[in-house]
């Protein structure tokens, strides 16, 4: 608890990078990571929904699922919440920023059941974070999983794909790729703690 | 069999008074894990092509065995040089199509491998060198284990600085090949005048490592350049002119980014040595750090 809420941001962003350190979230990883202008799409998309659903969460577990009794419950209260919010981002997308609303296409639904969404809000309960620490954990989660999205896409467009053998290329070779980056990224390890 | 590359037999014949330095310093045994390093790379790179129509293992396959295996510590089992060898080439290069494509340092990926999954024997086990003539050339191995740490594990528990003439002439515990900073000069400025190497990506590397070891450390940063494998890295790992960026502002960037995470991830995390991850972190950051340069420049000329 006594873990400042920066702190915790930071260290969501580098040291305990979701995607690299949990590996959670790795399908629209992969899939979506083609393209640079989708994944930033996509990377914005996700840290504005973990972000705000951490928050929605907290709010939900220690107001409505504890006084009752109830949190054997939580995981399915916990999706349905993210996949209202979803819902409820999409059609504000859609309304508003038509572009950003067709070139994400499927991967928006798929926020839903992008694993890092719910592994936020359940590692966020598990480490029994204040409110403000739970915001910053969620946004810096997005942050850091934005910028994994984005650094496989600038490789990924730097690799001509004709030259890899056969059998690795596309999801193969991201995986690859995506362990190199994991290996990169524990360098950064023991700066901050938080687990 | 083996595609003949001029530039990377320069490096090779660069890398030969390093090679018999070390084993002045450790004996014959180190000439054991370069040839280790060396064969299980071309067999790693040969599994790989031997299908191919002309297929044949690159002179750099060698380089990158020679380089990985001068920055491992001295008393690695044979093993482990196999093992990272084999994932420096196949993992660091080949899948991503042989020589040439690789997007990382191949030798970089190979220690790096090796450093987190057997973090004992790269780490804990340094020899006395031998100084006294013939020293190395009479001996299969140098037996005296230390107490005295390297240079840069010293400072981390006591603070205390290696003498600069001692971190010089390189009779200091370390890796196989980065101990003698005078050595590595020399070769470095050889292959900067065969136009082998880049001098560009060298010098804002150590500008921005002396820049930020000064802000972090409040150290006068000569002792920091020459302790641990910078010197090593700055000459023949950052100069790897397949992984480094291709645009000229990029390659300042490139230096100046590994600079600041060496000094970074010295001074702040687990590790002693913050090259390796600086390096490899400096090569997964620029592919799209350079993206955003060349759409900024398409926008000023649009």
């Amino acid at each position: 608890m006594e873990l400042n809420a920066f702190i915790i941001f930071f260290a969501a962003i580098f040291t305990s990078n979701i995607l690299l350190t949990n590996f959670l979230g790795m399908c629209s990883f992969l899939s979506v990571s083609k393209e640079i202008e989708s994944s930033i799409g996509l990377g914005m998309a996700v840290t504005f929904v973990m972000t705000v659903t951490s928050a929605i969460n907290y709010v939900v577990y220690h107001f409505i699922l504890v006084p009752l009794d109830i949190i054997y419950l939580q995981y399915i209260i916990f999706i349905i919440v993210i996949a209202a919010f979803v819902q409820l981002t999409e059609m504000v997308l859609e309304r508003f920023s038509p572009l950003l609303y067709y070139s994400l296409g499927i991967f928006l639904p798929l926020i839903t059941v992008n694993c890092a969404i719910l592994g936020v809000s359940l590692f966020m309960i598990i480490r029994d974070y204040s409110f403000l620490q739970a915001v910053a954990y969620g946004a810096g989660s997005g942050l850091g999983w934005l910028l994994a999205i984005l650094i496989l896409a600038g490789i990924r467009k730097k690799i001509k794909d004709k030259y890899v053998p056969t059998g690795l290329v596309g999801a193969g070779l991201s995986l690859i790729i995506t362990g190199i980056m994991a290996l990169a990224f524990v360098g950064f390890s023991g700066i901050v703690v938080i687990q | 069999m083996i595609l003949k590359q001029k530039m990377m037999n320069k490096v090779l014949y660069a890398l030969i008074p390093i090679i018999l330095f070390a084993i002045f310093l450790y004996g014959w045994r180190i000439l054991m894990v370069i040839f280790i390093s060396n064969i299980f790379a071309f067999l790693t790179e040969y599994l790989f092509i031997r299908k191919k129509k002309f297929g044949k293992v690159s002179m750099a396959a060698f380089v990158t065995g020679t380089l990985l295996a001068l920055t491992l510590p001295p008393t690695i089992p044979f093993w482990m040089v196999a093992v990272g060898s084999i994932v420096a080439i196949s993992f660091g290069k080949m899948v991503f199509g042989g020589f040439g494509m690789n997007v990382f340092n191949p030798a970089i990926v190979g220690r790096t491998f090796i450093y987190i999954s057997f973090p004992n024997a790269m780490t804990m086990q340094w020899l006395q060198p031998l100084t006294k003539f013939p020293a190395g050339f009479a001996v299969w191995q140098n037996t005296s284990l230390v107490t005295t740490a390297t240079p840069m594990i010293e400072y981390n528990n006591s603070a205390k600085l290696t003498e600069l003439t001692q971190l010089f002439s390189g009779t200091i515990s370390g890796s196989i090949g980065e101990t003698s900073a005078i050595l590595i000069l020399l070769v470095g400025i050889y292959l900067v005048i065969t136009k082998t190497a880049k001098w560009q990506p060298m010098l804002s590397l150590l500008i921005s490592f002396s820049l930020f070891t000064s802000i972090f450390y409040g150290a006068n940063p000569l002792q920091f350049i020459f302790s641990g494998g910078l010197m090593f890295g700055t000459i023949f790992m950052i100069t790897d002119p397949v992984s480094m960026p291709k645009n000229k502002i990029a390659i300042w960037i490139y230096g100046l980014l590994v600079g600041f995470l060496t000094v970074f991830i010295r001074k702040f995390s687990l590790f002693t040595e913050g090259f390796m991850f600086a390096l490899l972190l400096g090569n997964i950051f620029m592919p799209i750090i350079e993206f955003g340069l060349n759409q900024m420049k398409v926008k000023k000329s649009g």
